[in-house]
């Protein structure tokens, strides 16, 4: 643990000044969930993934992808209008999806783009703040009462109405602090519908090994998350993916505690219990770089090691981690299929990008080795964003 | 196009035309001014010789021979520094000064400096910045002036005066200009010119509005000769101390220096020198730094003993070592890039060669107390004299060195005034955005007609804003650079005009064919505080209403896709009160703060211009 270490062969007082006391090693602070993400419906899959000049934030050009349950091509379709630079934000629901724009430069608000055609068509639509750079930051169901959460920057979250004609505020991190004291809340982490509606609002807890996760009910907002035990007792948390189906509650969290850091997956069906998977240790060179969930819970991540290594594992509900065959040079995020991972093994997308070219890659059927199957070149307008 | 913002070169033609055009201007005010001193000379020359006759004189008052000649050592340093400013304010001329000098030389010399060094110069660069060509042209004529002062007026007061102007300039380019020195900055070292030639400028000017009678004993000389011991041998020390890359060879902070010399353009048999020294750097850096060390602290030592002969033997070991360093080490100081002057080694060693000089060489007349005491403030014919005005004793010499200082004095203040007037100007030289974008195109044509939806909801129409000037831009909403910036030229243009602001409207129309719901403008508008402005409006409409106003004003709104910007031409319109076009400018903010401000100006002024016709 390298810093800690360190931390022993400096002065008390530096000790203190540089905050490596104890509170410090036993929780850490918050972690940015990775913008690089996808997330998959019964209906359709969506993928972002960074492209151009990475190197470079003006000429890094956020694109979405979707492909449909069958098909065997990724389609560019990165709603148009507008300079996605700082990321895209990406939510689904079974045959729609919202998308929203992070701020870059001098823009200071999020337009949004939804889409009830895979992506063939937009309609903008319009928030009246900057959303939060985690990956759902954005949940929207036509079903649902609440219509459309939104996280915006300062700890808000914002509550849509059917259409974006008008947004007010749902619930603030300050707030759902003085709900769980024992949390500590970090920030908003997500968002998400349940399926009868209500909000699921995921946070970072400071300590107490607890995983922020709050609902409202009679317009009270309460803790439903819960307390690791073993060795993640006590330790911070960051909610990377919530997502909520019909059938299935999904949390993919990352546990730190002593400079030991590790991936939890959690599901809960309705209002049964959580199920708790054994959570992933992580080194503590790596750093998690894309995440992917699908309707059925099915979760993946990809993972970067020191040195541009990196790896991707891969769990279903109740089941365990498993890691997958080593990956193609460059590769920067995965996405899971729409609906259930098949039963004779797992059926994983990984993404390599370099500048304007796309390469899509599956598992083989063995599960031993990764095979190309799309090739594309994405034509970007270097400079065009200054 | 937002985001296609494009720089100037520091060769753009109409900058580099308008600045020799203003060095011509103000060369024939140079001109006329030299010929009014001169008809002024004459002027007091003939009433001086009606007065005379009039007492019964029949002869100007002849001048004798100065009983004290002027001082060798300020000699030397009157005319060295002289010529010094003169070079000076010639290199100042180069076609590359008015858009280089901040970029290639001001901040470079500020970058390894502290922060509020930087800040500090910062504010001075921009003066420059926003009044590239006034700012250029000015040091010009203050430098060439300041030269031609110290040169034309040997003894008295105006002599005296030139010496504080070379020290007030000097301080100002110290200060401002070579981020003083480099003395804060981590690299400080002599070799590369520390403390900053400049500021040998300054002590020069410092030793010249002395009183000649400073000169008159050796101690001036014994003084100047300890503060520079003291100096070298501190440079000494700083250049010995370790962890500063100067003990090193290859990759070493002496050899980075000599390489980045060695690749600015010089003349070839400069750059096999320069090139040879690089090598022996990098080979024997170690070598190289000790010989360094040792020779700055022995000839520090030397000038510090304030005797004659170890003071002589040091600088005679000095002025190689200069001209070494000079050569090998500064590249001659103006050679490639955007020089200024000859760097720190030429002043230093005339400074320290003056010092030696007036340590040794105190003036004879002076040695002789009686003769000191008869001499007068003015070469005059005594008898004459009595109880006459100065007017009447003047000699033809004290006359004309008089009208030539008077003369250098209004070179300066030729340059200095409208420096001084840049400086508190708050707007930017329209120039700079006609540079980037060209001039305006005058027009008299009627302006196409829309009627449209404004922020809150309102019908607009461009007939209903008749009998107002009207600056019409097209904005996209959802921009992340350029239309911001637009935004906020139109705004700083809007509190320009002050209460001609009443008869103007600046109108925007959305120029994104998907965001452009009132949603969005009011965004905007919030976004750039321009909801505060009651003459602003940001119009949108149908996607149909839209693309007939975009044609109608042959502006391109192109759709790119994957992530991008909606591409837009950037325009601005400025429409009289009776509907008609009169001007179109381009209106692209440019890469920095400075051009969007420049634009802000020269959209005032045509704005005033339709205003006032």
């Amino acid at each position: 643990m390298r810093v800690p270490l360190r931390c022993l062969g400096v002065q008390a007082t530096l000790l203190a000044l540089l905050g490596c006391g104890l509170a410090a090693t036993s929780a850490q602070a918050a972690v940015d969930a990775p913008l690089v993400s996808a997330v998959s419906t019964s209906t359709d899959s969506w993928v972002t993934l960074p492209m151009g000049d990475i190197s470079d934030p003006n000429n890094t050009f956020w694109e979405l992808f979707h492909t449909a349950p069958g098909s065997s091509h990724w389609s560019l379709v990165t709603p148009p209008g507008v300079a996605d630079n700082g990321g895209l934000i990406e939510s689904a629901s079974a045959g729609a999806a919202l998308v929203g724009v992070l701020p870059s430069q001098l823009l200071r608000f999020s337009p949004l783009a939804q889409s009830a055609s895979g992506g063939s068509s937009w309609i903008p639509a319009f928030l009246p703040g900057a959303l939060s750079p985690v990956p759902d930051a954005l949940a929207d169901e036509e079903a649902s009462p609440e219509g459309t959460i939104a996280l915006v920057r300062g700890g808000r979250a914002l509550s849509g109405s059917v259409g974006f004609s008008s947004w007010s505020p749902l619930v603030t991190a300050a707030e759902l602090s003085r709900v769980s004291r024992d949390c500590s809340v970090l920030g908003l982490d997500g968002a998400t519908l349940l399926p009868s509606g209500a909000p699921l609002i995921a946070t970072g807890c400071r300590r107490g090994g607890r995983v922020g996760l709050f609902t409202r009910t009679a317009a009270a907002w309460r803790n439903v998350g819960l307390t690791l035990g073993g060795p993640l007792r006590g330790a911070a948390t960051t909610v990377l993916r919530v997502q909520s189906t019909a059938a299935t509650t999904t949390v993919l969290a990352l546990a730190s505690i002593g400079g030991r850091r590790s991936l939890q997956a959690l599901w809960r069906s309705g209002s049964a219990p959580w199920t708790v998977a054994r959570p992933l240790a992580i080194g503590s060179g790596a750093s998690v770089r894309s995440t992917a969930v699908n309707s059925a819970g099915d979760v993946a991540v990809l993972l970067g090691g020191t040195g541009g290594t990196g790896e991707a594992v891969d769990i279903a509900p109740t089941g365990a981690w498993k890691r997958l065959p080593r990956l193609p040079a460059r590769t920067v995020g995965a996405a899971l299929p729409a609906g259930p991972l098949p039963s004779n093994g797992p059926d994983i997308d990984v993404f390599t990008v370099d500048g304007e070219s796309l390469d899509v890659f599956s598992l083989t059927p063995s599960g031993e080795a990764w095979a190309k199957f799309q090739s594309s070149q994405i034509p970007l307008a270097y400079g065009s964003s200054g | 196009m937002p985001g296609m913002g494009r720089s100037l070169q520091t060769g753009n033609t109409l900058i580099v035309s308008s600045f020799h055009t203003a060095l011509f201007h103000q060369f024939i005010v140079v001109f006329v001014l030299g010929a009014l001193c001169a008809v002024g000379f004459n002027v007091f020359r003939t009433v001086q010789y009606r007065r005379l006759k009039a007492h019964g004189r029949a002869a100007f008052p002849s001048s004798r021979p100065e009983p004290l000649p002027e001082p060798m050592a300020r000699r030397i340093l009157r005319i060295g520094f002289g010529a010094l400013w003169i070079f000076d304010g010639l290199l100042q001329i180069q076609s590359s000064m008015p858009l280089g000098l901040p970029s290639g030389v001001i901040q470079p010399a500020a970058s390894t400096s502290p922060g509020w060094v930087q800040h500090l110069v910062n504010s001075g660069t921009s003066i420059w910045s926003n009044h590239p060509i006034q700012a250029a042209s000015a040091t010009v004529w203050i430098q060439v002036g300041i030269g031609l002062w110290l040169l034309v007026a040997p003894r008295g007061r105006w002599s005296r005066f030139g010496g504080f102007a070379s020290v007030g300039w000097g301080l100002v380019v110290w200060s401002f200009g070579e981020a003083f020195g480099g003395i804060f900055s981590p690299g400080a070292t002599w070799l590369f010119g520390t403390p900053g030639a400049v500021l040998f400028y300054c002590a020069a000017g410092v030793l010249i509005a002395l009183p000649e009678r400073a000169y008159a004993t050796p101690r001036l000389g014994r003084g100047v000769l300890a503060l520079s011991g003291v100096f070298l041998i501190g440079m000494a020390v700083l250049q010995a101390w370790p962890g500063r890359g100067f003990w090193q060879g290859r990759g070493g902070t002496l050899a980075g220096m000599v390489r980045s010399m060695a690749h600015t353009s010089q003349p070839g048999f400069l750059s096999s020198w320069v090139s040879s020294f690089e090598n022996l750097v990098a080979a024997h850096g170690w070598a190289v730094n000790l010989f360094a060390v040792l020779a700055l602290a022995t000839i520090g030592g030397l000038l510090l003993s304030g005797r004659p002969r170890p003071a002589l033997a040091g600088l005679i070991a000095l002025v190689p070592l200069c001209i070494a360093d000079w050569v090998l080490v500064e590249d001659l100081g103006f050679l490639g890039g955007v020089g200024t002057d000859p760097n720190s080694m030429l002043p230093m060693a005339l400074l320290f060669v003056a010092g030696y000089v007036a340590m040794v060489r105190v003036p004879a007349a002076v040695q002789k107390p009686e003769l000191a005491a008869q001499a007068p403030a003015l070469a005059a014919d005594g008898s004459a004299a009595q109880g006459a005005g100065w007017w009447d004793r003047a000699s033809l010499s004290y006359a004309v060195r008089t009208a030539a200082a008077v003369a250098a004095l209004a070179i300066v203040l030729v340059g200095a005034a409208p420096m001084a007037a840049v400086a508190v100007n708050g707007n930017t030289d329209p120039i700079l955005s006609e540079a980037l974008n060209g001039s305006p195109n005058t027009l008299e044509l009627p302006a196409p007609h829309f009627t449209l939806t404004d922020q809150h909801g309102h019908t607009v129409s461009l007939a209903m804003l008749r009998g107002h000037t009207v600056a019409l831009t097209f904005l996209d909403p959802v921009c992340t650079s350029d239309c911001p910036l637009i935004a906020q030229e139109f705004r700083q243009t809007d509190l320009q005009l002050g209460t001609a602001a009443r008869n103007v409207d600046f109108v925007a129309i959305v120029a994104n064919p998907i965001y452009r719901s009132n949603s969005f403008t009011n965004a905007f508008d919030s976004q750039e505080s321009m909801n505060r402005l009651p003459n602003w409006y940001f119009l949108t409409g149908s996607l149909s209403q839209l693309q007939r106003v975009w044609a109608s004003y042959g502006v391109l709104v192109n759709t790119l896709g994957a992530g991008a910007m909606i591409a837009h031409s950037d325009l601005a319109f400025v429409i009289d009160g009776r509907g008609r076009e009169r001007d179109v400018l381009i209106d692209d903010p440019g890469p920095t703060q400075t051009f969007a401000s420049s634009f802000s100006s020269l959209l005032l002024g045509r704005i005033n211009q339709v205003l006032n016709s």
